[in-house]
């Protein structure tokens, strides 16, 4: 089970204050954070996940298919053994990058939000 | 028969679900490696520069953690692939064997192998159980237990493999005869050439045979005990930090099979048998068992395991030392001591009982002149120590210590001669628990028998008794200076007591 993010992470309370970085007469690109940047950021995440999900999935059918092949050796028992262990692992990774990859995509639809605050009128 | 369908049997494992897992295990590594260098994008690159306050730091360790996971199980996951690679390699090389036996047999005509080639069969069927155990010890031990800590790991004794069955029907019963004393005499028979093949390529089998010469199991499983701390010292270098749990189990293993490799550097010491696997197994012999002119054979009992070797060995030096010169005294931990929620099962000590009683068989058939030889059982291990009297030890006498009975009504039940089996339990030995079933039951008007047997310390057991003052509480018998560790010594040494 994955522990990330903490259930008190709130990532849009420390981002920059998009009016921080407006000057009058400034562009708002001058902003610290890429807007761009933050919005695709969250994808590449995603897309690691899915490897990861997609691999567990190949991974431990291939690790039944092993211990049940390798039965009656010690081999074939500890792979039996450890295999909700291992499969809870993989898993885990798996669900922090997800977790991390929301926490971005939440920022970068806040900032967003507040980037088009700070032109408006 | 019985030898070709186990090599049917081996011949059959799907070796291909093995390479399957091994490429799967390297993939899913390369993908958490990959998501790990994603994070790391994460944090150097711009997408976070910039981006500063408590916020930023929450995300940065809660990503930082991420990341060492991610990089310490796409370790975990190659190690485990290399082990398993390798055992995948030793199969194959085995069942390649088998088929070429299968070969020679079927132009033979006959089903009954022939030396060379059950001999080459041997080595490639004993490197797969090496094998296969450096990777269950891999992957059982350390790699994958802090992963799945809260899963029941397989106990030590795992069903034969396939290998093991098919080497001991189709060589050993050809060539080595049963028993340790016909053993003795087989070996004897041997060239060196031949010795060494079994020196070498089975050397799990040398280790703990009977009858073998103690000088050959010495260095045998002296060689195996490095391999140990080799192999335990190599774990802990890997343990992944961030699993405490897994990284102590690695460091405790690495300090016991050092203690144990510390304990048996004493000059003249022997290491009769060690098995690590498990809780592991330990012989160790204060002097040559062959040419010493006593010899005793200490049991001990519940919670033993090699932790407590070098302890246990030190209370055999102290018994050879009252026994005087020319006595080798042995710690035999050769069976698997229960815990305390198992101790009321005699499975163990009928298990150890038979190897007991092959492992004294084997001491009589390779000594190099009459012995005076003495088995001590010391709590359970009485209980191991009497189980295995009541089948026939080859001992001179029995010494039965703070004893919970032995399944025995009567000393004469142990098949010693009259007066040779020996009991004592001080009054402060909290073991007298055991026998207080039937003096309750008396008390509640119900019939309740003793756990295994009356006590033989009782005068009705007809066991003799010896001075045994100054030992304290359970484990003072082979307290120094007691009266205990003298009269012990006097026994051991087949001297009259005072």
């Amino acid at each position: 089970m994955s522990n990330f993010p903490p259930s008190n992470f709130l990532p849009s309370n420390s981002l920059p204050s998009p009016l921080a970085g407006v000057q009058p007469g400034v562009a708002p690109f001058a902003f610290a954070v890429q807007p761009a940047a933050l919005a695709s950021a969250p994808a590449g995440l995603l897309q690691r996940a899915l490897l990861l999900r997609a691999g567990s999935a190949a991974l431990f059918s291939a690790w039944d298919q092993a211990a049940a092949a390798l039965a009656g050796c010690r081999t074939g028992a500890l792979l039996a053994a450890t295999r909700p262990g291992s499969s809870a692992a993989v898993d885990g990774c798996a669900a922090s990058v997800e977790a991390l990859a929301s926490s971005l995509r939440l920022s970068a639809t806040i900032y967003a939000s507040a980037e088009s605050a700070a032109w408006m009128p | 028969m019985d030898a070709l369908a186990a090599g049917g049997r081996l011949a059959r494992v799907d070796s291909a679900a093995v390479t399957t897992l091994v490429a799967r295990l390297r993939l899913m590594s390369q993908h958490l490696r990959e998501a790990a260098d994603g994070l790391a994008v994460l944090a150097t690159a711009g997408v976070l520069v910039g981006w500063t306050g408590p916020g930023h730091e929450e995300f940065a360790a809660a990503a930082a953690a991420a990341r060492a996971r991610l990089v310490a199980l796409g370790d975990a996951l190659d190690v485990a692939a290399s082990a398993l690679s390798s055992v995948e390699a030793a199969l194959v090389e085995a069942q390649g064997e088998v088929r070429a036996a299968a070969r020679v047999l079927a132009v033979a005509g006959s089903t009954d192998p022939v030396r060379e080639v059950a001999s080459e069969l041997a080595g490639a069927l004993a490197a797969y159980e090496e094998a296969d155990a450096r990777a269950a010890f891999l992957l059982g031990d350390c790699l994958l237990l802090d992963l799945s800590r809260t899963h029941a790991l397989p106990p030590r004794a795992v069903p034969a493999t396939a290998a093991k069955a098919l080497a001991r029907d189709v060589s050993l019963p050809r060539s080595v005869p049963a028993g340790p004393a016909a053993t003795t005499v087989w070996w004897a028979g041997l060239t060196d050439a031949e010795r060494a093949t079994f020196t070498s390529g089975w050397t799990g089998w040398v280790a703990s045979a009977d009858g073998i010469p103690a000088g050959v199991r010495d260095a045998v499983n002296r060689s195996r005990l490095a391999d140990a701390v080799r192999d335990a010292e190599q774990v802990y270098a890997q343990a992944p930090l961030y699993a405490t749990y897994a990284h102590e189990v690695a460091r405790t293993r690495l300090l016991r099979l050092k203690a144990l490799a510390s304990a048996v550097a004493v000059p003249a010491s022997q290491l009769l048998l060690f098995d690590p696997r498990g809780d592991g197994e330990a012989v160790v012999a204060t002097a040559d068992v062959e040419t010493s002119r006593s010899v005793a054979v200490v049991v001990p009992g519940m919670n033993s395991d090699l932790a407590d070797a070098p302890a246990l060995i030190d209370e055999t030096r102290r018994l050879a030392a009252a026994a005087g010169p020319g006595t080798a005294v042995i710690m035999w931990l050769g069976y698997d001591a229960p815990d305390v929620h198992q101790v009321v099962s005699d499975g163990a000590a009928k298990s150890g009982a038979g190897a007991l009683q092959r492992f004294v068989a084997g001491l009589r058939a390779t000594a190099a002149l009459p012995q005076h030889l003495t088995v001590l059982g010391h709590s359970y291990g009485s209980l191991v120590a009497g189980l295995a009297a009541k089948r026939g030890l080859a001992a001179d006498d029995l010494v039965l210590l703070a004893s919970p009975g032995v399944e025995a009504a009567h000393a004469s039940q142990l098949r010693l001669p009259d007066g040779h089996v020996w009991a004592a339990r001080v009054p402060t030995d909290p073991i007298q628990l055991v026998f207080w079933p039937p003096i309750a039951g008396r008390l509640l008007g119900v019939e309740l028998p003793p756990v295994f047997g009356p006590d033989p310390a009782s005068a009705g057991f007809g066991a003799r008794h010896f001075p045994a003052g100054g030992a304290a509480g359970h484990s003072g018998y082979f307290a120094t200076g007691t009266q205990s560790l003298a009269s012990l010594g006097r026994i051991v040494s087949g001297r009259p007591l005072p």
